[in-house]
């Protein structure tokens, strides 16, 4: 009896656990709040592109130089400072594309200036170009402005609690003077507890 | 004490034996037997340490990717990154310590007292201490960072490297915050301890097939905690020879009349198997703390078990290589406080320091002698020298066969052999002309040895409870499956106890490092290493006003050389 009732009870539990064993896949909102874990995340992407696209676009100096033009600006690299190995790239990304259909500025990208380089001289230079099609050498636009900044944190650990600080900083530098005319910061705090009990 | 104590146990295990026949015991033994829990783990890695000398890897790197997801995944993916990075296999290297690293958090990120943990804590005090999954020394999480830091320099890849070098320099914090608590709270520690074994019992409780004993049980469950938390306390004051005290209050210990005679019978029993064990018990103690001893003195070497040089050095070259000199110099200055008789160091800091504005006029003068000889000025560029020197020396186990009055009970401890070596270091020289010989940065055997002996506390309180649950075990067997049941379990008992010789294996025995100006160009330099017997060339590309890195790794005695140009 006893037994039949431990090899029916087993039996349920395989049942029950060959179901969860299928994972399950589902559409989430990319602009949903996401915290699986404290490490650095998209709603923290989110957060700090968001301030600093409407920081800048409202910033009294900034309307100022975009009243009557779209200035050219030069996304530099973000420097890491933080304890996680994080895509500064991804970031800047995002603002920029937001930058960008604001209307309000232009961007040149210099990452890409070699493979440019080498289109360039392919058109103007192989012979295999029509020459009235091809985009000639020395048009290219010059910045005004560079973006530019630091991306640190402070984390903070004991058994129960782990407490984590960013802040990414954003400068708009006007490449000629050197003159910074905006500047702004995002802060993100987050904390973690350990449970007492669990797995 | 044992009087409380030995009952304790045998009602648990035999608890165990009256629900599942026997069954998780026979399927803890099956089921560790292929596991390290009776192989000792140096007997795994040693054959592929071999290979490794002779210039072969890719066995190694299969035989170790087997354990991928084992219990000591995390120790076999250390060994399996360091294998790969002495191959200069950096993207295989890359992503084992990237394994590593999220596992490392998950156990982190996990309940402080859990389920997982209190399942290997009842299958260690069965079997032994290799049944706890590998959760890696402080000392060897820095050298993971640590590493991992030189993986991205490997790439070029700077600012990955100070990621890593922050999270090197943050371990390193955290160990030293963990280790002066853990001083303060050993008695914190053994509550814990208990709590996750109460934790687990309660578990065994819910399992129970039968609701009507689940209330009687509970309650028996909290009389053991109870019963348990104090022949813990007694268990432990074995050691303290605290035993006249402890028979005292149980002769004063009022009992019922009927009751008397019984207890006389076993306070008696009890006083001779105390006696006994007391006396088995000191000569144990007397060789382990002789072989503790031996220890001393390569642990003196150094001041804690985490905290090291050489990682503060890489540090301090990579906020060079950054551009943070401030931050740079921060680091070599805690690095020579480690070592303060290392000349390159010295030089560093003082470097830094006039650079940075910290020194000025008489101070500069008085040091002027250490820096004299180096060439600020030219077409010249910077040679670091990282040399790690052989690898780390192992663990073995001293073993105490404890005989009782029906079979008998073993002990056994993980102890370092006493190292005698002198620095071995390794000359540099480029055609005729000597450039200099390495100093020692790094001894990582003292880190081991020092966080072994960080350890013992804890290993001893388990090593205690052990003792007891298989003595009790035996009890339990003899009752059901007769004498030949309990000459096996004597047996079992015996043959199961091993100690815990688990650590990373394949890390150096130690560092040493040198650094110097050299015209750029191109440079064959000579590499003799006289303690071994090991020689051989490299080139080097020196690029002005950059830093060459040239990491050396001897292992027996051929030298794998990888330079990283700036």
């Amino acid at each position: 009896m006893r037994w039949s009732k431990i090899f029916s009870g087993s039996l349920c539990v395989i049942v029950i656990a060959g179901c969860v064993t299928t994972s399950k896949v589902t559409y989430e909102d990319p602009k949903g709040v996401e915290i699986l874990t404290i490490d650095f995340g998209s709603t923290d992407l989110q957060q700090i592109a968001g301030k600093m696209v409407d920081s800048l676009l409202i910033s009294p100096s900034v309307v100022r130089v975009t009243i009557d033009q779209q200035p050219v600006v030069l996304v530099d690299k973000i420097k890491n400072k933080t304890l996680e190995h994080i895509d500064t790239e991804s970031i800047t990304d995002t603002i920029k594309t937001r930058l960008l259909s604001s209307g309000k500025f232009r961007f040149v990208d210099m990452t890409k200036v070699d493979t440019v380089r080498k289109q360039l001289e392919f058109q103007t230079e192989s012979g295999l170009v029509d020459p009235s099609t091809a985009a000639s050498i020395g048009k290219l636009i010059g910045a005004e402005y560079m973006l530019y900044g630091n991306f640190s944190s402070i984390v903070k650990r004991t058994q129960m609690h782990k407490d984590v600080y960013y802040k990414f900083t954003l400068n708009l530098m006007h490449l000629e003077r050197g003159e910074i005319i905006w500047a702004d910061e995002k802060e993100i705090r987050k904390t973690r507890e350990r449970p007492l009990f669990g797995q | 004490m044992k009087r409380i104590f030995y009952p304790t146990i045998f009602f648990l295990v035999k608890q165990w034996f009256y629900r599942y026949k026997g069954i998780p015991f026979l399927l803890i033994i099956a089921g560790c037997s292929t596991a390290t829990i009776f192989t000792p783990y140096p007997s795994k890695i040693n054959p592929l340490i071999e290979e490794i000398k002779t210039d072969q890897f890719d066995h190694a790197l299969n035989v170790l990717d087997r354990h991928r997801e084992g219990k000591d995944k995390i120790l076999y993916l250390l060994e399996r990154g360091r294998v790969a990075q002495i191959k200069s296999d950096e993207a295989t290297s890359v992503k084992d310590y990237e394994t590593v690293f999220s596992a490392i958090k998950i156990l982190e990120e996990k309940a402080v007292i859990s389920a997982s943990d209190a399942g290997a804590i009842t299958a260690s005090l069965l079997t032994n201490e290799n049944a706890i999954p590998y959760k890696a020394d402080g000392y060897e999480r820095v050298f993971l960072y640590h590493f991992q830091a030189l993986n991205y320099l490997a790439n070029k890849d700077i600012e990955g490297a100070g990621v890593e070098v922050r999270l090197a320099n943050e371990e390193q914090k955290l160990a030293l915050e963990r280790h002066e608590k853990e001083l303060l709270n050993t008695e914190k520690g053994k509550e814990r301890y208990l709590d996750i074994i109460k934790a687990n019992l309660s578990k065994q409780v819910d399992r129970s097939p039968d609701d009507k004993k689940t209330d009687k049980m509970t309650r028996t469950i909290d009389e053991i905690s109870d019963k348990l938390k104090s022949a813990f306390q007694g268990a432990f004051g074995f050691l303290k020879s605290d035993y006249k005290k402890e028979s005292k209050v149980i002769e004063q210990e009022k009992t019922p009349a009927e009751d008397k005679e019984l207890d006389k019978q076993l306070l008696t029993e009890d006083k001779k198997i105390e006696e006994k064990t007391q006396e088995i018990l000191s000569t144990a103690n007397d060789n382990l703390n002789e072989a503790y001893k031996s220890m001393d003195k390569i642990v003196s070497k150094v001041k804690n078990s985490f905290q090291n040089a050489y990682t503060f050095y890489m540090s301090g070259i990579v906020y060079e290589l950054l551009g943070k000199d401030n931050d740079a110099y921060i680091d070599y200055k805690k690095a020579l406080e480690i070592f303060p008789e290392n000349t390159y160091l010295q030089r560093d800091v003082i470097r830094l320091a006039k650079e940075l504005g910290i020194l000025f006029g008489k101070e500069i003068v008085e040091q002027e002698d250490v820096v004299k000889n180096i060439p600020f000025e030219g077409n010249y560029g910077e040679l670091v020298v990282f040399f790690e020197n052989d690898l780390t020396p192992q663990k073995k186990e001293i073993r105490v066969q404890i005989p009782a009055s029906d079979g008998s009970l073993a002990i056994a401890f993980p102890v370092y052999d006493a190292d005698e070596s002198k620095d071995e270091p390794l000359l540099l020289s480029e055609g005729d002309s000597v450039l200099g010989s390495t100093e020692p940065i790094c001894y990582v055997h003292a880190l081991a040895a020092k966080s072994l002996k960080e350890k013992t506390t804890i290993m001893l309180i388990r090593q205690l409870l052990r003792l007891a649950v298989k003595a009790a075990s035996r009890e339990v067997v003899k009752e059901y499956l007769g004498e030949t049941g309990q000459y096996f379990s004597s047996f079992y008992n015996i043959a199961s106890e091993r100690a815990d010789l688990r650590s990373w294996l394949t890390l150096p025995r130690d560092v040493q490092i040198m650094r110097l100006r050299l015209p750029e160009g191109a440079h064959r330099i000579n590499l003799v290493h006289n303690a071994s017997g090991a020689s051989s060339d490299v080139d080097v590309p020196i690029n002005k006003n950059k830093k060459t890195i040239l990491r050396i790794i001897r292992v027996g005695k051929v030298f794998y050389t990888k330079p990283i140009v700036f």
